[in-house]
């Protein structure tokens, strides 16, 4: 129990391992996306590193490689990623909050789980997508939200709308994804948090 | 088990012991058995220590409790006792240890930082943790990527390095930092032939420069001519210690822990069939071509 | 000493750095950065495009002007998608009260949402051409030393830096992965959900391989001090300076609100 409270407390859930897991992360979060473009999926796949980190370090390491992940994609690469690191950073705690309280032990409350991270993602994403890019995002999702908005519905609405067909498929994806990376990597390597909140 | 042939100071001239361990033991906590059990060893400076042993027997559990990694970094429970430089490895104040032993391991990139993008300044980041002036950086990244041949690569990715470059990357980030220690974690299992040859010609150097060295092998071939004392560890446990010729004179008895270099195979071959070739093992194909030599000159 | 930047190629290390030497290149980097912030409020403040089109067209002129039209095309380049997103859904597809400026049978262009959608692509463009310029005339090392020596934790910078150098390093391995497994002709073959499994299985080991190797790495930096308390330095000299400077552009975002909501 003390690896939890490790983790769940500013001062001691980083550790050196934490550090060196986050850009990890941040290189998984990244190559989700490679994997949806050329899969030519209606998704993202961009939080499987935060996620996966939720579950193995909890929601603060998981938060700081959201809000990283956003950042350096927004100074390497894309600018428009920087306001998105809110949603990573959100979906770092809230995966990592409910790890930590058992929600990864059975598959009813992993359900749970990701419905927590469809909301999550909906209610920080709604606001930037609507106030900053005025519901574009420049990728094929716009195609959906553009249908919501030609059957008359307003700018919230439609990304709401958008956000409801697309994110609950991401997120299911994204959670399963991480379990099956956490997975491949042998127990020894899982640092403590993992232990003790991963069943498997 | 061979017992100790003859003593660590069997090797020659008296040095000071830097590291020693009693009846010590690490159970990791991720794991339910021990990963050392019962071992009682004293490491010397201004030697090359050759520590070989089956995969599984303790070796990189050993070096990573004298890097001051275990169980400060990589928890275990500990049975017994270990000092390391005068330091007690379970109540040493953070970086006592870690500060003077250099550390490289097997993987030649895993253990880049990741973070940086040329060869200087992965040799800098240490020096840099330290606080040091950037003009004494800068003199001694040059100096430590000059002795190891790196100098010309400076300015490369260390990604782009081979894996053999890589390692001597390795060595040279802890050269950088003047640790009076250097420990090598099997550091040519996963490179190819020149990458091998790269890296222990680097290390046969820092030995006649008289750099403190425990290298971790678990193929022997390159390292016995180099080495002053071999110590062979099963089961957690040390079993065999003493000079490489010595101890490798019956390399039948040593068959299930340690894999024989061919020069020794062929000379403990040759002696069974009743040619004279002496009580010591050849520490390379040299010495074996050599006391052939001898052995065809005394016979003819 | 400089870190030298010539030898590892581009195509590496997708990152938006280019080596120069341009007045911009020698403005401190934390500058560059505060510049962003009054620049973005200054074109996201006010109702109509005036603002951020004056923006746009003087920033767009010096980049020019200063030998560093590559920011302006990389800009563009990121821009350009959201641009026609933002004029196809308000400009065309969103209903409107007003009378339509043009039809073509079902397909009708609105000038209200003409100019929503410049507007919007304007405030994104200043948001974007800022944050471009700013990194593509900062070495990254000299980003983090910058950073470092404003009192940011050098572990955070780590990590910052460490993402900079995987995140490009994952990609260019997952999509070698990817690229051959498609150049089997594999696209056309199977249903999603199993293209995507095989596709996943493809990646596992080196996403899993990237895991494993954080306790080796953890280690390694133990060994090199990443534990240690006391001040860092560096082995490039970044010259603290432009305190006052950037302090006041980031104090400018307040009244440029005010002047942009005014104008
Ligand atoms: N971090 C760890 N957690 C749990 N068990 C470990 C860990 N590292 C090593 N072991 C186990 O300890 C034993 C000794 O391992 P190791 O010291 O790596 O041996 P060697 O280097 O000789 O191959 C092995 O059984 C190995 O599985
Ligand atoms: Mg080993």
């Amino acid at each position: 129990m003390t690896a939890i409270k490790d983790a769940l407390s500013f001062k001691t859930a980083f550790t050196t391992t934490a550090w060196v897991l986050i850009p990890v992360a941040i290189g998984i979060n990244m190559i989700g996306r490679t994997f949806t473009q050329v899969l030519n999926l209606p998704l993202f796949l961009d939080t499987i590193g935060t996620t996966m980190l939720a579950f193995l370090a909890g929601p603060w390491v998981a938060a700081v490689a959201g809000v990283l992940t956003n950042l350096v994609i927004g100074l390497t690469l894309e600018a428009t990623s920087i306001p998105f690191g809110i949603v990573n950073a959100a979906i770092g705690i809230v995966a990592g909050v409910m790890a930590a309280r058992g929600f990864l032990r059975s598959t009813g409350k992993v359900i749970w789980l990701m419905v927590a991270l469809t909301v999550t993602t909906i209610v920080t994403a709604t606001p930037i997508v609507v106030l900053v890019f005025e519901g574009v995002s420049g990728s094929g999702v716009d195609a959906v939200t553009g249908f919501f908005v030609a059957s008359g519905q307003g700018m919230v609405e439609s990304v709401i709308g958008q956000q409801l067909l697309t994110t609950p498929g991401d997120k299911i994806l994204t959670v399963l994804l991480a379990f099956a990376l956490i997975k491949g990597v042998p127990a020894r390597y899982r640092p403590p948090f993992a232990r003790e909140v991963v069943p498997f | 088990m061979v017992s100790g042939a003859r003593g660590p100071d069997s090797t020659g001239s008296r040095t000071a012991v830097f590291a020693g361990f009693q009846e010590f033991g690490v159970t990791y906590d991720t794991a339910s058995t021990p990963s050392l059990t019962g071992l009682t060893l004293e490491l010397h400076s201004d030697k090359l220590t050759l520590i070989t042993g089956p995969s599984g027997s303790g070796k990189s559990t050993l070096v990573r409790v004298l890097a001051g990694f275990i169980p400060r970094l990589l928890h275990g429970k500990i049975e017994g006792s270990a000092e390391v430089l005068g330091n007690d490895v379970e109540s040493a104040p953070p970086n006592s240890i870690t500060d003077s032993i250099g550390m490289v391991f097997d993987n030649p990139f895993d253990q880049l930082t990741a973070a940086t993008k040329t060869a200087f300044d992965e040799t800098a980041y240490a020096l840099e943790n330290e606080g040091l002036h950037p003009a004494e950086i800068v003199d001694r990244v040059m100096g430590a990527l000059e002795s190891v041949g790196l100098a010309d690569l400076a300015g490369h990715h260390p990604r782009r390095l081979s894996g053999g470059q890589s390692q001597r990357l390795a060595i040279a980030c802890a050269l950088a930092q003047q640790k009076p220690i250097l420990v090598l974690d099997d550091p040519t299992s996963q490179l190819d032939p020149t990458g091998t040859a790269e890296v222990v010609s680097m290390v046969g150097k820092l030995r006649r420069e008289h750099t403190t060295v425990v290298l971790v092998a678990q193929d022997l071939t390159h390292w016995l001519a180099i080495a002053d004392r071999l110590v062979i560890l099963d089961g957690g446990r040390v079993t065999a210690d003493g000079s490489p010729a010595s101890l490798l004179a019956e390399p039948g008895l040593l068959a299930d822990q340690v894999m024989i270099p061919r020069y020794v195979a062929i000379w403990a071959e040759l002696r069974s069939r009743g040619i004279e070739l002496g009580d010591r093992a050849p520490l390379g194909t040299d010495q074996l071509l050599a006391s052939l030599q001898a052995s065809d000159g005394a016979g003819g | 000493m400089e870190a030298d930047t010539t030898t590892w190629s581009p195509a590496r290390v997708a990152a938006l750095y280019d080596v120069g030497n341009t007045w911009l290149h020698r403005v401190h980097p934390l500058t560059k950065l505060a510049a962003v912030l009054p620049l973005t409020v200054a074109g996201f403040a006010g109702d109509s495009i005036r603002v951020p089109a004056v923006i746009l067209i003087v920033a767009v002129l010096t980049l020019l002007v200063s030998r560093l039209g590559s920011v302006v095309l990389k800009s563009l380049r990121l821009i350009a998608p959201m641009t026609f997103a933002l004029f196809v859904i308000h400009g065309v597809v969103r209903p409107y009260e007003s009378e339509p400026i043009a039809s073509w049978g079902p397909i009708s262009i609105n000038a209200e949402g003409l100019a929503l959608a410049g507007t919007t692509a304007a405030r994104l463009a200043v948001f974007v051409i800022a944050v471009t310029s700013a990194m593509t005339t900062v070495h990254p090392k000299v980003f983090a030393t910058a950073l470092i020596q404003r009192g940011v934790s050098h572990k955070l910078a780590y990590a910052y830096l460490a993402g900079a150098e995987l995140l490009p390093e994952m990609r260019l391995r997952a999509s070698q992965i990817l690229d051959a497994q498609q150049s089997r002709g594999f696209d056309t073959k199977g249903s999603l959900p199993r293209r995507f499994r095989t596709l996943f299985a493809l990646l596992k080991p080196l996403l899993v391989s990237s895991l494993i190797g954080v306790e080796m790495r953890t280690l390694a930096l133990e060994s090199r001090g990443f534990s240690r308390l006391g001040r860092r330095t560096s082995a490039v000299e970044v010259e603290d300076r432009g305190k006052l400077l950037q302090r006041s552009l980031l104090a400018a975002a307040i009244p440029l609100v005010v002047l942009a909501i005014l104008w």
